[in-house]
């Protein structure tokens, strides 16, 4: 089975170090963990040949040269109101200068990631059209949360079609709880397999552990009174009702 | 995300970069463990304690400086700092007659191996053209005052070649070893905005 691809988290492990030594001003190495992704994904990608840093900083050079050319990131707009919602840079030694260096650079990532989404569509390795869909697809699931609260009774939904449908299909028909919301992941494949739920944005669905009792899927014949816990797709799973 | 659903600004940027990285895992192009694995890197291996320490022996070990001013790259990776893009490393040393500042006028490059990431101020628009037009007046605004007698070197890094500034060692740490002198250095030192004080 292929293995569920889990929505970044966008966690970064707890800051250690920062970007200063003690008789510097202190700063983070990242102001948002989103900031130190955008990081990431650009080096990564570099260390495994897909461009070279030379063309990575022509893309940068471009964007800090001219912002808001590209894409979707309206990097004034959030720049600006990051600014506003920031404090102003403590201690008395901040010339109104280098509070200005500090505001204009805190746009920095806002241009890097910029760079890095037209740098991905220029190498067609994430074309724009893309990235578009998932954020829209990012920004729906976001907006209407998940379908079914713990502790709700749902049903397996009888799938029964030709392909890999990530669902065992003894389970199809047979009523469980909810036991917790997994979050958001990528249904594997939902391009490629044309299944019926998938429209492309609906590549994203929230995953919920299942608990079902050994009665409810094997019947009598059940060897015991245990419970299993299914990790299954939105797509699998309707509201079961109260009679059932 | 705002309580009323509606994305602040860096929610919704923090939203691009999570679909952006969802599509890049989906198509096998990168892995959660490289990135997570980079992002350490960066946050906790790196950063300006690795310049520190460079200064602190090049102060101690005449040897060293010299090998560390003729080939600042095979210098550095002696100390097991190694360059992460294969840029190479110039160390400039500032001394009564000479100080240096680094810069990169066009974007962010920065000496990574033995500085991490650079300052947020580096960054800049302003540090960036300002550096170039009127350095003087930049160490101003960093309370360094330079003598007029005294020559400014600015140097502009690109992706090749990046820079690091060897500040002048203190006054009066004739006694200090290794440790206790890369506890005096700073970042900002390092990239020649500000002078170490005597201590």
């Amino acid at each position: 089975m292929k293995k569920l691809l889990k929505v970044p988290s966008l966690a970064v492990p707890e800051q250690q170090a920062g970007a200063a030594l003690p008789g510097d001003a202190k700063e983070p190495v990242f102001a948002e963990p989103w900031q130190a992704h955008a990081f990431a994904v650009i080096m990564s990608l570099y260390r495994d040949g897909h461009y070279t840093w030379a063309e990575w900083d022509d893309y940068l050079g471009y964007h800090i040269q001219a912002p808001g050319h590209f894409g979707g990131t309206d990097v004034n707009a959030g720049a600006i109101r990051n600014a506003a919602a920031e404090p102003e840079p403590r201690g008395a030694n901040y010339s109104p200068f280098l509070a200005d260096c500090q505001k204009d650079g805190s746009r920095f990532y806002h241009l890097w990631l910029a760079a890095a989404e037209h740098l991905l569509d220029a190498t067609d390795l994430v074309p724009e059209a893309e990235l578009e869909a998932r954020i829209a697809a990012f920004e729906k699931a976001e907006r209407q949360g998940p379908r079914f609260a713990a502790g709700l009774r749902v049903r397996v939904r009888d799938i029964k079609r030709e392909g890999h449908t990530h669902l065992p299909l003894y389970l199809c028909g047979r009523t469980g709880v909810i036991e917790r919301d997994q979050g958001l992941f990528v249904f594997p494949d939902a391009a490629g397999h044309g299944h019926d739920h998938s429209h492309g944005d609906d590549a994203l669905q929230h995953v919920y552990c299942v608990r079902f009792s050994a009665s409810d899927i094997w019947g009598a014949e059940a060897s015991g009174t245990h419970a299993l816990n299914f990790n299954l797709w939105d797509y699998q799973l309707e509201p079961a009702g109260d009679d059932s | 995300m705002g309580s009323e659903g509606i994305p602040s600004a860096n929610g919704k940027t923090a939203l691009r970069v999570k679909a952006l990285e969802s599509v890049l895992l989906e198509k096998g192009l990168i892995e959660t463990a490289a990135i997570d694995e980079l992002i350490d890197m960066f946050e906790n291996r790196i950063g300006p304690w690795n310049g520190a320490k460079v200064v602190a022996r090049a102060w101690a070990d005449p040897d060293y400086k010299k090998r560390l001013l003729d080939d600042g790259t095979a210098a550095i990776a002696e100390m097991g700092f190694e360059v992460i893009q294969g840029e190479e490393m110039v160390v400039v040393e500032n001394t009564p007659e000479v100080h240096n500042v680094i810069v990169c006028t066009l974007c962010s490059c920065f000496p990574w191996a033995v500085m991490g990431l650079p300052p947020v101020w580096y960054k800049s628009a302003p540090y960036r053209a300002r550096a170039a037009s009127d350095p003087r007046g930049v160490l101003k605004e960093f309370g360094t005052e330079i003598g007029d007698d005294v020559e400014v070197r600015v140097w502009d890094s690109n992706a090749e070649l990046r820079y690091m500034v060897l500040p002048e060692r203190p006054a009066a740490t004739d006694g200090l070893d290794e440790a206790a002198l890369a506890r005096l250095v700073t970042r900002d030192s390092m990239i020649g905005v500000t002078k170490l004080a005597a201590i």
